[in-house]
């Protein structure tokens, strides 16, 4: 064991300071069981774009725009134009290194791409030196173990450490595998005893044999964690998670003591000629690439070439919209409201609905219908989450037990069942008694494609309770909150149909990341059940009309489940529907199968070689993989009173809110829907944006190869880290990219001034929009796109010339 | 009627070949005209398959000689044996293929998928279906270098590459082996007719065992027996149905090899009892070690090495018909189980309603397996002398009894005992009843194999027993996991198992195979 290098001063790191900083920067992973989207870039939020690269380049390994010659490629065909690289040039101009002109850019769109160097590492400069991959071995080593630890239900057999806290477990398991006596490192094995158990110290220890250059550290570290980077983001999302439900959350101190600690005993074990001498000239070297000015300046280029892609788009959505006429807005009463989520794949349905009937107006609202709640299924032990992951939910509704024991008893058959199948001795019986029966289920699924039945959902308790609910103030207050976020307080129909949605698919393992990001990753029924259950409620109604909300008598809401692959909707809790309806039911119905019709023509016509009836096959194939597109494509969100965009054919690429400015004098509404489903929108378009530009790092993978592990997430065949983000069949369609990767750009119809106050006090927003992560636009009261957001509160008219040149 | 049928089903491994051919046509991306083409084909065969069956149970066995060169011929053979294999590959294969054709849509080279995989099952039906040492060698050879393209489909991964390399080492050492071993009995018999080979090995006993050692060898080999069955257990690094298919049809190949050289196999009592040994540990590595992994996939190609194990030493223990009736079942349910592993997720959601005590008392666990195990035995002693005289069969209840009282351990029974105790006992008899049942089946089914079923001795009886034991303990560790994840035996033992005891990887760095050496985007 040597003794600490002799310059190190424990007084000189702040190693906790370092491992917050970090694990700051690694974005939580939600398990496939409630997968929501995440935007991947969420701790670079606050570096502006060239900084971002950087930082993604050198420590991550990823990229932020695609390779040169696909933009010279566009180029050629005109989908890119010289009027966009300039407008690009001129919108970031400030974040520039130094002063690029549109004939820099034109000449280096030819030349391939300067690679910024990688962060050296002790794996990475141990497999130059030694022809033997030690970055894979690091990594298989390390997702071995962690899989291990955190599985939550694949193995029978579980780790024996998975109890001992993080790095104490895997020094325990380390220390016993012989993995390691077998890659030559048994002496690493042995020396893990001699390292300190708590991983503050285990940090310092490393760094200081390791004798990283200061400034360089924040990277090193990044580029370690990276390296298991969706092991680190599922262990940001267990502290994340665990901080939502009021613990004490967890740092990324004991996984960076566990990257640390491996490398510095790489350093100090591995038998590689020239490894200790290279290290540390390797860290002058990349300290002097990384000064170069020419480097950043391509980096630059790269930036503004991407950004002159999203602009061709934004221009035409621009124009599209300021040419528009809008019908003619119906003042009579109208017969049916029918509010959906403002998810992207609404859009088309709304606009198909209309187109069936005039007296039908379409809404949008955040698909939890804003309550979000913790819901506890009957018999289940663990509540879970129905509402945005950002707010930690204020209300606990049950579902009623009237279902417990026999989904109990179907729990415990299920689990009877495979501990048959799977047991140590019992399997092998299984295969020769039940084994021969499996030829049903092969013939029945590759032939009749069955539905999987989704459990029958019991009554909702909400009413107050010892375990929660909700008090009648509270109902009343929420019932208030939505009607008025919905505009709605004079005019409101005799059906207004609150429609959450879900989608049905087969034999995915993504299936809850096609269900509503607002309600947690499940479908929006619950949510719709509840808000209108509330909303229907003689009580809340009375208490509503005391503070001046009449709902008229004969308004029934009514709550519905929009399955989005199948674009069916079903109507919920139909036994409480009044007969008076009976008949308006009827028609709505009707006109909602006809609608659904209409949009499944147009979505097949986004899958190769699809036709309306492939759609519904879809659902339920075992062997599909992409059921649906999802919200492939999303690249807009649109804030504005429908009228603005109705009858406007948006392709199911727009996030579409339902806001009056007019109805909102304090500014409540304008302030809610840009700091929460504006963020929403902008985490799920750039989840899209990362898995599509950069699939290998952002994406997880191709799902012809996907292996679930610990019935967490995914594998991408038998070892490696776990992956995160979405699969290459939900971004590309073979031939071509299905979600073309373009920052959100977001249309609020609102004055300018309230809205810089709402981006003024929230400084996540603000750095999303300051940084160019989204772009924000205002439209004026007639109803035309006029100024664009230029950062630090700025607002900048947009040029009618830019706009020409693309029409 | 009969004669067309003969040649349709005979023609089966032709018909894919012509698949393959049409695949070359259509490599690319969405080879519409080649699904198309593809699923009437295969399901073609798979009815061919059942007509063929039928008919040759109805009717007795078939042969049809395509050439022949003295001593060597191509020719095939229609039994009993052969015929229910080719249905069930048959049968899986056009499953994979239907649901290959939309799993891989959009992929860039979906025509050439589907191509190596007909290519692979029209070499798996030959080989299957062979009635002389030449064809069953040209079958087995074929069907491995048909399946290594599939493994190499995404020839861009460097662990693809890896993997296959791995396994191409290990296939070419059983063709070495059973190259051996079919000059062996070639020379002997003067014949390569496999069931003239059958009829004569009987006379010449030492080079009959020397071919049977060589036999073995290469079911072994192909079957993924400890400890060359590493390869199994990393080849995920390609499209889901290609696991299901090898799991299901090709890694049975060892087994099938033994059956249809059981004639040979059985002159020599010491190789029986080495498929015994290395088919018992087989089978309890990998079941003890399926429970200590992550990743579905790996639990279930885990779950196969074990299968296969004991499917090898039912083949040990000259249970013939009872390893048939093994490959059969395990076909089906693996196939299922693979490609069903995308909703593990939506199954996991499903039994999360409950909790389940996995530890239970010493007490309990020895009354519940002493009232499994004593069903079994009244079931058995119920079904007459006639099945406790063939060998192989009482450990093969008693291993069976021994995973039931096991079951029920580790279930949930805690309150009613005395409600619950008389159910599992009838439970226990149902199950029994229904395994005896269908061994009887097979017995009555497969005369051919029955007839090969020795008596047994006392070196096996000694055999037997310690394969009672064995079993037992596994089952006794498997109940007391959490009791043995203290100790720092069971910490040894857990890591052990889930990384196979590191042999594999051993044996990999000793033949030139070294797990670390990979080189990235290489």
């Amino acid at each position: 064991m040597n003794a600490p290098h002799s310059h190190f001063t424990p007084e000189a790191i702040d190693v906790v300071e370092l491992a917050k900083t970090v694990g700051d920067r690694i974005p939580p992973l939600w398990p496939l069981e409630n997968f929501v989207a995440v935007n991947p870039y969420q701790g670079l939020a606050d570096l502006a774009p060239v900084e971002a690269g950087n930082v993604l380049a050198s420590a991550v390994g990823a990229r932020l725009s695609f390779d040169r010659k696909d933009y010279a490629e566009m180029l050629r065909d005109e989908r890119l134009r010289h009027g966009d690289i300039s407008q690009a040039l001129a919108e970031m101009s400030d974040f520039l290194p130094n002063p690029i002109t549109l004939d820099t850019v034109l000449k280096a769109v030819n030349e391939t791409s300067i690679q910024i160097p990688e962060v050296p590492t002790v794996a990475r400069l141990a497999t130059e030196l030694a022809g033997r991959d030690w970055c894979q071995v690091t990594q298989d080593q390390l997702s071995a173990w962690a899989a291990g630890y955190f599985d939550v239900g694949q193995a029978a057999w579980p780790s024996p450490w998975r109890d001992l806290p993080l790095f104490q477990a895997w020094k325990a398991e380390t220390a016993e595998d012989r993995n390691l006596d077998i890659l030559g490192l048994a002496s690493l094995r042995r020396d893990l005893a001699h390292i300190p158990t708590d991983p503050k110290e285990a940090v310092e220890q490393a760094l200081a044999r390791l004798a990283v250059p200061e400034n360089d550290r924040e990277d090193y570290a990044l580029s370690l964690l990276s390296v298991i980077g969706g092991w680190a983001g599922h262990y940001r999302y267990l502290g994340w998670s665990d901080a939502l439900a009021g613990g004490p959350g967890s740092d990324m101190l004991p996984l960076l003591a566990v990257c640390l600690t491996w490398e510095s005993m790489l350093l100090e074990h591995l038998a590689v000629q020239g490894l200790a001498d290279q290290w540390r000239n390797r860290w002058f070297r990349h300290e002097m690439q990384g000064a170069v000015s020419e480097t950043q300046t391509n980096l630059a280029i790269d930036l503004v070439l991407h950004r002159a892609f999203e602009l061709s788009w934004r221009n035409e959505i621009v124009e599209r919209l300021n040419t528009h006429t809008p019908p003619v807005a119906d003042q009579t009463r109208a017969d049916v409201q029918a509010a959906f989520c403002i998810d992207v794949r609404s859009e088309p349905l709304r606009r198909a609905l209309e187109s069936q009937n005039e007296k039908i107006e379409t809404l949008g609202f955040a698909g939890f219908f804003g309550i979000a709640i913790d819901y506890l299924e009957a018999g289940r032990e663990k509540a879970q989450i129905r509402g945005p992951v950002l707010i930690t939910p204020p209300f606990s509704v049950e579902e009623s037990h009237d279902r417990a024991r026999l989904r109990q008893f179907r729990a415990l058959y299920r689990k009877g069942y495979k501990a048959f199948a799977q047991g140590a001795v019992s399997c092998f019986g299984f295969v020769e008694t039940v084994g021969p029966t499996y030829l049903g289920g092969l013939l029945t699924r590759s032939i009749a494609r069955l539905r999987g039945q989704k459990p029958r959902p019991g009554g909702l308790r909400y009413n107050p309770s010892e375990t929660g609910g909700i008090d009648l103030k509270t109902q009343i207050d929420t019932a208030e909150a939505i009607i008025s976020s919905l505009g709605l307080r004079d005019r409101l129909a005799p059906i207004v149909m609150l429609a959450g949605h879900g989608s049905t698919s087969a034999n995915n393992p993504y299936a809850s990341g096609l269900d509503c990001g607002a309600c947690g990753g499940h479908d929006g029924g619950v949510n719709a059940r509840l808000a209108t259950q509330i909303l229907n409620d003689p009580d809340v109604r009375k208490g509503l009309a005391e503070r001046g909300l009449q709902v008229p008598d004969d308004t029934y809401f009514l709550p519905a489940l929009h399955d989005t692959c199948r674009d069916e909707v079903a109507f919920l809790d139909q036994e409480y529907a009044p007969s008076t309806h009976r008949q308006k039911l009827e028609n709505l119905r009707g006109e909602l199968v006809k609608a659904g019709l209409q949009v499944r023509l147009e979505r097949s016509a986004r899958h190769a070689g699809s036709d309306e009836a492939d759609l519904i096959r879809r659902s339920q194939d075992w062997a599909e993989v992409r059921p649906e597109w999802g919200l492939a494509g999303c690249s807009a969100f649109i804030a504005a009173p429908r009228h603005r965009t109705r009858g406007l054919d948006l392709g199911g690429k727009t996030f579409l809110h339902g806001y009056v400015a007019d109805q909102d004098p304090d500014r409540g509404l304008l302030n809610l829907i840009m700091t929460a489903p504006l963020i929403v929108a902008s985490w799920i378009n750039l989840q899209y944006f990362a898995s599509s530009i950069d699939p290998v790092k952002y994406g997880s993978g191709n799902k012809t190869l996907h292996n679930v592990v610990g019935q967490i997430g995914v594998l991408e065949g038998a070892a490696g880290d776990l992956r995160s983000g979405l699969p290459w069949q939900s971004v590309h369609d073979g031939e071509a990219l299905a979600h073309e990767p373009r920052r959100l750009t977001a249309i609020i119809e609102a004055p300018r001034d309230p809205m810089n106050k709402v981006i003024e006090g929230h400084d996540h927003l603000r750095d999303l929009l300051d940084n160019g992560w989204m772009h924000l636009l205002a439209m004026d009261e007639s109803g035309k796109v006029s100024h664009r957001y230029a950062g630090n509160l700025q607002w900048v008219a947009l040029e009618d010339t830019a706009l020409t040149a693309t029409a | 009627m009969t004669a067309q049928l003969i040649w349709g089903i005979a023609s089966a491994p032709a018909l894919f070949a012509a698949l393959a051919l049409f695949a070359s046509l259509q490599p690319g991306q969405r080879p519409l005209a080649l699904r198309k083409f593809a699923k009437l084909v295969s399901i073609f065969a798979a009815i061919l398959g059942f007509a063929s069956a039928i008919l040759v149970f109805a009717e007795g066995d078939q042969s049809v000689s395509l050439v022949t060169i003295e001593p060597l011929s191509l020719s095939l053979m229609l039994d009993r044996l052969s015929v229910s294999l080719a249905f069930m590959v048959c049968l899986v294969g056009t499953i994979c293929i239907s649901f290959s054709c939309r799993y891989l849509d959009g992929d860039q080279d979906q025509g050439r998928f589907l191509g190596w995989m007909s290519a692979t099952l029209g070499s798996v039906l030959l080989l299957i279906l062979s009635g002389s040492m030449t064809t069953l060698l040209i079958g087995w050879v074929a069907t491995s270098l048909a399946l290594h393209q599939l493994l190499l489909f995404y020839r861009d991964r460097p662990e693809a590459r890896r993997v296959a390399h791995k396994k191409f080492v290990f296939a070419r050492l059983g063709d070495v082996a059973l190259g051996f071993a079919a000059i062996l009995l070639i020379w002997t018999a003067g014949t390569d007719d496999i069931s003239a080979i059958g009829a004569v090995a009987a006379d010449h006993q030492a080079v009959a065992a020397l071919a049977a050692l060589c036999l073995a060898f290469a079911a072994l080999l192909k079957s993924a027996q400890f400890p060359t069955h590493g390869w199994l257990l990393e080849v995920m690094e390609t499209p889901t149905p290609v696991s299901a298919l090898l799991h299901a049809g090709i890694v049975n190949a060892g087994g099938f090899l033994l059956l249809r050289m059981s004639d040979v196999l059985i002159t020599s009592p010491a190789v029986l009892l080495l498929l015994v040994v290395v088919g018992g540990v087989t089978a309890l590595v990998g079941t003890l070690a399926m429970l200590t992994q992550t990743s579905i996939k790996s639990a279930l190609a885990w779950s196969t090495v074990g299968q296969m194990g004991f499917m090898i030493m039912q083949c040990g223990f000259g249970a013939f018909t009872a390893a048939l009736l093994h490959i059969l079942g395990h076909s089906a349910y693996k196939a299922y189980a693979f490609l069903s592993s995308g909703g593990v997720i939506d199954r996991a959601r499903q039994t999360r309603f409950i909790r389940m005590d996995q530890s239970s008392g010493i007490a309990r666990t020895a009354l519940l397996l002493t009232m499994a195990v004593s069903a079994g035995a009244f079931t058995l002693w119920l079904a007459g002398p006639q099945l406790l005289s063939k060998a192989g069969f009482i450990p093969l209840v008693a291993i069976l009894t021994i995973g039931l009282g096991h079951w029920f351990a580790q279930s949930s029974v805690r309150q009613h005992m005395f409600l619950a105790l008389p159910l599992i006992f009838i439970l226990s008899i149902g199950v029994c009843a229904v395994y005896l049942a269908i061994q009887s089946a097979g017995l009555v089914g497969y005369p051919d194999l029955a007839a090969n079923i020795p008596q047994t001795g006392t070196v096996q009886t000694v055999f037997e027993m310690m394969t009672i034991i064995a079993f037992f303990t596994a089952a006794l560790i498997a109940l007391h996991i959490s009791t043995i994840n203290n100790t720092a035996v069971g910490k040894t033992l857990y890591l052990g198992l889930r990384r196979g005891f590191y042999i594999g990887q051993k044996l990999e760095k000793w033949l030139g195979i070294d797990p670390a050496h990979k080189t990235r985007n290489a």
